[in-house]
């Protein structure tokens, strides 16, 4: 059945589905940001599903709507691009009345899990109309739907990519009015309905938006356990003034004032701080600026744990500060008589803040002789510096960390990492230190996981006893682990000891350590043993031969993160949730490490709603139920879309580590992937009509692709550290863009046949292909959290394969027409945004 | 020993325990007289309150009954009984007797926001806005109890919150100051406070790093170290022999405690109390 009316021109049909398409996926770019500054970094992943979810749910509305929407196509598609414009502030902003929490608790668990399925919900929708909107003009696109579909893929790359530059200019609040704005334009620009109609159609939804905004104006709520929802509180008291802000692709900054922060890491008591200004990122406290005017005036530096790595070091050290951001390490250094200080901070926009400082307001810092502030991702200048240094401050990873890591676990990290420890000891010279402190935590954790990490970046560097190279001191609150480029000699040892004497801090590990040594003057409850803590019992155990069973009894994942497994703050251990609801009772939700179960939860509850909108459809509505061909046509669009994604979020993540910043990297991958697989598809017709030799290579091709990829961009990715960011864009793209040109033909070669043989399954494909997409993207994380990206990416191409082995199962002509709907032309390819796309 | 003997003995042990027990009255009521209230903290009090705490000085004192002290009596008991003073496999259970008993008088759910009073009672920390929470029944037990503090004991808490850990600090002592440096739960709190009859706890709106400079020094000091550091003004305005009690974790929950004492040549010793006594390896659960 052919639509009512044709595009009545092309040309305006095209720009419309560009500037659709752009607003779509500007949109799902934008809500990523929103959610970085609102929420926490982590929630982000989610929106790749939440977006898939639209769109496979959009396939199955218009599969079941076609015939309506067929008759009256002209005003559906305005109407649709008019509701997506319009959605996409009001969804935002009511989505963020809702009031969510990102730390579950048994007493409110079922409100709490509501309000997210509500949240989720909300931010569906414009998904869900806009991917409506584009899947009906391919429907109607008639014979030029090829055209339509590229025009689809030019915007929505386009669209990421513009929407990573807007970032930098307005404020992420307005990010969904402005995407919104751009899909008025798309209805302005439709040409199917009358001018008159149209122009009154936008002015209206024009009006409707305005009007919200005025009285709604776009804000972001954060989560009232943020830092952000704190200084927000401290502004509405006057207590504080915020300085300065930027906007980003990276993040937002911002600089606050107040007297009421005091916030300096690992003071020792009895000093006073001076007064800070307080760096925020995203809405995250990011760091103390020290208001000093001199060295002089820093004395307060005096006797922090830190220091023993400099009491070690030689006279006059070359230091090298990785992630500082003007804080206590920088004046720690410059008071110890450091002949050098080299501070590494990848964000430009705050290197130029703290440059722009008054000298008495710690500007006279970066005047010191010997400082020089670097703008380089840290793994990156670990790995390419040609410099030598006698300490090594991992002041990145400095982190009080009190408390379950939650959703935190979900980030990744490429300096924590047993490369990335690597790469910093080869900074040492040979009497050098790394140092890094972080918080405690009971039961033990991060500091267990850091010393494994450490451990094993000393054994892969040839050192066969570890336990020389090693210190860890503590006080009450703190740990400090120093590891050293060579073994701890009597001197050093005796240093050692009488630091933690004078600072009162307790040793836990240096080599000759005795029993009565152990857990005072600060005393932490201890092992069935009874001998000193458990930091103590969990390095003899991590030094021995005994380690790798250490870690897989241990109550928390403290396996050594990785490159292929870069989860640094991932401590979920699935295995020992039931012992810990045991011993925690209500409490267990909020100790037991929740990032993985988050992400099981999240993909249970996404797989629920996808196929609860993309499959029950096809499985209840009698005409959409063809009688045959189910099972491969099935196996085939669900491996396809199984394997498309996980394939995408594992590059994410090696081209997260080659490009540095995770939204910048996210917005490349997308862009490339939907902008090559698009041409993949376009060319899909001529390699189909070769016949089925053809296709057959052009699978192995993908296959082979994939797997050489899986094999190099680790080393690419650490090859191109040294390189400038342009250049590292430009290499993300090229590593990526053969592999999506591949991937791009499998889904409208079988397309193509099925339309040509069985039609009726149709819908059903698409629904799989849908469903399996959704559920993709949590299992890859999972997947990658768990076993690394390496298996994820394997997986992926083994899925690739056995779509190969299932495409000669498809029908083939000798099978007869199924259904009534065989007639009809197929719902064209699919919007941007699914994963495997389509002509 | 002839009985002239004994009687002499006897006469001189009765006096040395008469002029030993005079000695201890006398000491007590000087200490009491020199730890008395500022007068610049008396704003602060309503008459009847500042009588109250005076009267404390020179006569036993009794905590008042709280106005809602009559509802929600039997979840009260059972959440004594069952989640802070009952012997368990994995908590350390509360054995203070006044901790114990002012718990059970205190009424939790005056405390806390109307949505979620209902779950009060139960074990688990609760919402109370402006990103704050209410810690969970065992923990403020726990924290009762490792302050160890008597009737005669000044106590200053940063933090205020809802009132809830006041409110049962006022129950071992009427010399309770607290901070809190978000108005609205000040202002709250310091209502609450009122209409239950603690109003002789002194609530102030303020930024708790710098204590309370005018009451100080105090016996005992509940702080939490937001800072990533033990505030210097604190530790300074804590008495020798003091305890100051740390409650770590993040807003959501207390995973420990840690009681920094200062000795009397001001060095310091902590200990930590940890809520649950989890071993932290597979298959080895540690029992009472």
């Amino acid at each position: 059945m052919r639509p009512a009316s044709f595009p009545a021109s092309f040309p305006s049909g095209a720009l419309s589905m560009v500037l659709l398409s752009a607003a779509v996926l500007g949109f799902e770019i934008g809500l990523m940001r929103m959610l970085l500054v609102a929420s926490w970094h982590h929630f982000a992943f989610l929106v790749i599903s939440i977006a898939l979810l639209g769109f496979g749910a959009s396939g199955t509305a218009l599969t079941c709507l076609r015939p309506w929407l067929l008759r009256r196509s002209s005003h559906a598609l305005l109407a649709l691009t008019l509701l997506t414009a319009v959605s996409m502030p009001i969804c935002t902003a009511l989505a963020q009345h809702v009031p969510v929490e990102s730390r579950f608790l048994a007493a409110l668990l079922w409100r709490q899990i509501t309000h997210w399925l509500l949240y989720w919900a909300l931010l569906t929708v414009p998904f869900l109309l806009g991917a409506m909107a584009i899947g009906l003009w391919l429907m109607t696109a008639g014979q030029h739907v090829g055209r339509m579909y590229a025009a689809n893929l030019a915007g929505s790359g386009a669209g990421a990519i513009c929407a990573t530059g807007v970032m930098a200019l307005i404020p992420p609040a307005w990010l969904a009015a402005l995407f919104g704005g751009v899909a008025l334009l798309a209805a302005l620009a439709q040409g199917r309905s009358s001018r008159p109609l149209r122009a009154m159609a936008v002015t209206a939804a024009a009006a409707v938006m305005a009007i919200w905004c005025w009285i709604n104006p776009p804000a972001i709520r954060p989560d009232p356990y943020k830092y952000a929802a704190h200084l927000q509180r401290l502004v509405d008291q006057g207590w504080a003034v915020r300085l300065e802000r930027s906007y980003g692709a990276r993040s937002m900054l911002e600089l606050y004032r107040s007297e009421t922060f005091h916030d300096l890491l690992l003071l020792p008591l009895g000093r006073r701080p001076p007064a800070v200004d307080m760096l925020v990122v995203d809405g995250h406290a990011a760091g103390p600026v020290l208001r000093l005017a001199a060295v002089e005036d820093a004395e307060f530096v005096d006797g922090m744990m830190t220091a023993l790595a400099y009491r070690l070091a030689p006279p006059r050290p070359r230091v090298l500060l990785l992630g500082e951001t003007g804080g206590s390490g920088l004046w720690l250094a410059a008071r110890l008589g450091a002949s050098s200080i080299d501070l590494v901070q990848p964000d430009r926009r705050i290197n130029r803040m703290l440059l722009r400082r008054p000298a008495e307001e710690g500007g006279a810092a970066f005047n010191l002789p010997g400082v020089r502030l670097i703008t380089a991702e840290p793994r990156h200048y670990a790995e390419h510096a040609a410099e030598r240094y006698d300490v090594v401050h991992l002041a990145a990873l400095q982190s009080a960390a009190v408390g379950s890591g939650a959703v935190a676990g979900l980030g990744q990290d490429h300096l924590a990492t047993v490369e990335g420890f690597m790469a910093c000891l080869d900074r040492l010279t040979p009497e050098g230190s790394l140092v890094v402190a972080r918080g405690i935590q009971t039961p033990p954790r991060d500091n267990l996981k850091l010393l494994a990490t450490f451990i094993e970046a000393l054994r892969r560097r040839g050192v066969t006893e570890p336990q020389r190279h090693l210190v860890i001191v503590r006080d009450f609150q703190w740990v400090c682990t120093i590891v050293r480029a060579s073994p701890l000699a009597e001197q050093q040892i005796e240093i050692i000891r009488r630091f933690c004497h004078e600072a009162q801090f307790t040793p836990v590990w240096f080599p000759g350590i005795r029993p009565d040594e152990l857990n005072q003057p600060d005393q932490l409850p201890a092992p069935p043993d009874g001998v000193g803590d458990w930091y103590y019992h969990a390095a003899t155990r991590l030094f021995s031969q005994d380690a790798s069973r250490f870690i897989q009894q241990w109550t928390f994942d403290i396996r050594p993160a990785t490159d292929d497994r870069p989860f640094f703050q991932n401590f979920s251990r699935l295995s020992t949730i039931g012992a810990m609801r045991r011993a925690m009772g209500e409490m267990w939700l909020t100790r037991a490490e929740l990032a993985l179960l988050f992400v099981v939860a999240a993909m249970l509850a996404i797989g629920a709603a996808g196929a609860l909108l993309t499959l029950a459809p096809l499985l209840f509505v009698r005409e959409l139920r063809p009688r045959c061909g189910r099972l491969p046509t099935a196996l085939y669009f669900a491996a396809i879309g199984l394997g498309y994604l996980m394939l995408e979020i594992t590059l994410l993540s090696r081209i997260t580590h080659l490009v540095g910043d995770p939204v910048l990297a996210a917005a490349l991958v997308i862009a490339a992937f939907l902008i090559f697989s698009g041409a993949g598809a376009a060319v899909s017709p001529l390699v189909g009509a070769r016949g089925g030799r053809a296709v057959g290579i052009a699978f192995a091709a993908t296959i082979v692709a994939a797997a050489a990829l899986l094999s190099f961009s680790g080393a690419i990715a650490h090859a191109g550290g040294a390189w400038s960011t342009p250049l590292r864009c430009l290499t993300a793209i090229a590593i990526v863009a053969p592999l999506a040109l591949l991937m791009g033909m499998p889904m409208p070669l079988a397309l193509a046949r099925l339309d040509r043989n069985a039609p009726a399954l149709l819908p059903w494909a698409w629904g799989i292909n849908g469903f399996a997409s959704v559920l993709a993207g949590p299992l890859a994380t999972l997947i990658g959290m768990q076993w690394g990206f390496r298996f994820a990416g394997s997986a992926a191409v083994a899925l690739y394969l056995l779509a190969a082995l299932t495409f000669g199962r498809l029908p083939r002509p000798t099978q007869a027409p199924l259904s009534v709907l065989a007639e009809a032309a197929a719902p064209a390819a699919p919007a941007r945004d699914r994963p495997s796309d389509r002509p | 020993m002839a009985a002239p003997d004994r009687i002499s003995n006897l006469a001189g042990l009765i006096a040395v325990v008469l002029i030993a027990g005079a000695c201890i009255v006398v000491i007590q009521r000087a200490a009491r007289m020199s730890g008395g209230g500022d007068d610049s903290m008396a704003a602060e009090l309503s008459p009847g309150a500042e009588a109250r705490a005076d009267a404390s000085a020179t006569q036993p004192w009794t905590p008042p009954r709280a106005k809602s002290a009559d509802e929600y009596v039997e979840q009260r008991h059972l959440m004594v009984q069952t989640q802070i003073a009952a012997p368990s496999d994995f908590r350390t259970p509360v054995r203070d007797r006044a901790t114990l008993e002012a718990m059970r008088q205190v009424p939790r759910h005056a405390f806390v926001p109307d949505n979620v009073a209902g779950d009060a009672y139960r074990d688990t920390p609760l919402p109370i806005g402006h990103g704050q929470t209410i810690s969970q029944p065992y923990i403020v037990a726990l924290m009762t109890e490792a302050l160890n503090i008597g009737p005669q004991s000044k106590v200053l808490e940063i933090g205020t919150g809802s009132g809830y850990q006041a409110a049962v600090l006022a129950h071992l002592t009427p010399h309770v100051y607290t901070i809190e440096i978000v108005e609205p739960l000040a202002e709250r709190a310091r209502r609450i406070l009122r209409e239950q009859g603690y109003d002789y706890v002194q609530v102030r709106h303020g930024d708790g790093y710098f204590g309370w400079k005018e009451a100080a020094p105090f016996d005992a000091i509940i702080v939490t170290c937001a800072a990533g550091h033990l505030p210097t003004p604190l530790w300074e305005q804590l008495a020798p022999g003091g305890r100051i009690v740390v409650p770590m974790g993040s807003q959501y929950e207390v995973q420990r405690l840690i009681v920094i004492t200062k000795t009397a040549d001001g060095r310091r010793q902590s200990r930590t109390i940890t809520d649950v006594r989890f071993v932290p390896m597979t298959g080895e659960i540690l029992k009472r």
